[in-house]
């Protein structure tokens, strides 16, 4: 396994250990927040990507909107807000979905799939801006070792954002959640 | 190699470990668990034939979209197995771990509250289970551990680095034949049903069956 893979396995393994001590009734309500995010920064980049580089680039004429510090830009603020959506979710008042967990040990293994799949989620999708503006950290003169692995290059194609066609689809887990709220 | 005291140590610590959890379980419990691991195993490697051909034809009859006409029988029947000789021991071996994992949940069902009758008994019968693990579970390890150089012999203090850097490659290995035996698209559906299924386990759990603490109220 290369190093970005290390990284990002190691962040998702954290987000199994999260999930066994919050409880699979606390993280699915963060997987709702992280799914919503990930729609909504979907929806909004390709719109906000020119507005934002046209106005850096009048505030600061000398700027390249095709330079790797564009890249940077806009790498840093969409994982920034991603981050910020999920931490919002953790520290402050989450989603109350209700319901009752299963005692252990069938709720701790629940928990840390759970936790697991937030880990994709959250991991994959902080890989996916990494991805999608050409690893911007090599900017720093550190970065992701270039070229990646095969099994690196087999994962980005499996990242959240790339796993439907639309990112509409993802709400269809959270119109599941919310289906089975109503009917419980 | 087998003069080292560190391995009569070893298996002193991995059998004493066995027999504590076996003695906190309960030995009704881990006597079911390896009664039903042990008759579970021989009898999928005395059906495995049988098996594979029910799985064969019903999965290729599933694929085919149930034929009934004499042609599409036949073809179901002439399509390549879904389980190989290849991969047979694979599977067997697939099934039988997803039974021991059941069987751990099935004698919690079934042996309630069992752990405080008998310590002793516990601890032996989680004795047994440790050796039945080392046949079945433990040689299958070997493969991960076993190069050139013994990690017996590695200098103190790099072992731990040498089992994380053998578990990195085994990992890789691994996951670079995931990625070379499925398309990309298969790949893509099996992570969407995983991701469905665990929404769906915990959501069910959650919500489902009896009235959710949320709705009494």
């Amino acid at each position: 396994m290369g190093l970005i893979e290390t990284y990002f396995a190691t962040i998702a393994v954290i987000f199994v250990f999260i999930g066994i001590a919050r409880g699979y009734a606390k993280e699915l309500s963060t997987t709702v927040i992280i799914l919503v995010a990930i729609f909504l920064l979907d929806v909004i980049d390709s719109r906000l990507n020119p507005l934002l580089l046209s106005v850096v680039h009048t505030v600061f004429p000398n700027f390249d909107t095709a330079s790797p510090a564009a890249d940077l830009l806009l790498c840093s603020l969409y994982s920034l807000l991603f981050i910020s959506a999920v931490f919002a979710n953790y520290s402050g008042n989450s989603l109350n979905l209700g319901g009752k967990q299963a005692g252990p040990p069938v709720g701790t293994y629940i928990s840390g799939l759970v936790g697991l799949m937030n880990g994709y989620f959250f991991a994959g999708s902080l890989w996916f801006y990494q991805d999608l503006y050409h690893y911007p950290l090599k900017f720093f003169g550190q970065g992701i070792q270039q070229p990646l692995s095969p099994t690196a290059l087999a994962i980005v194609e499996l990242l959240p954002q790339k796993l439907t066609a639309n990112a509409g689809y993802l709400m269809i887990p959270i119109a599941l959640i919310l289906l089975l709220r109503a009917r419980g | 190699m087998l003069n080292q005291p560190e391995s009569l140590i070893s298996l002193f610590i991995y059998f004493v470990f066995l027999g504590l959890i076996g003695a906190h379980r309960g030995w009704k419990k881990e006597i079911f668990v390896f009664l039903a691991a042990f008759g579970s195993y021989f009898g999928l490697l005395k059906l495995q034939s049988r098996l594979a051909f029910l799985i064969n034809t019903g999965g290729n009859y599933a694929i085919s979209g149930f034929p009934s006409d004499k042609d599409g029988l036949l073809s179901v029947f002439e399509a390549p197995p879904l389980i190989s000789e290849a991969n047979r021991e694979t599977f067997i071996f697939l099934v039988w771990a997803v039974i021991l994992i059941a069987l751990y949940f099935v004698g919690d069902r079934i042996f309630k509250k069992d752990a405080s009758k008998s310590k002793s008994l516990g601890f032996m019968a989680g004795i047994a289970n440790g050796i039945l693990y080392l046949s079945l579970i433990a040689t299958r390890l070997f493969p991960i551990f076993d190069s050139e150089t013994a990690l017996a012999d590695a200098p103190p203090g790099t072992q731990l680095q040498e089992i994380v850097a053998r578990l990195q490659l085994f990992l890789d290995v691994q996951m670079t034949v995931f990625f070379a035996t499925f398309s990309a698209e298969e790949r893509r559906i099996f992570l969407m049903f995983a991701l469905f299924a665990i929404i769906g386990i915990a959501a069910y759990s959650l919500f489902g069956g009896r009235k959710s603490q949320a709705q009494k109220k």
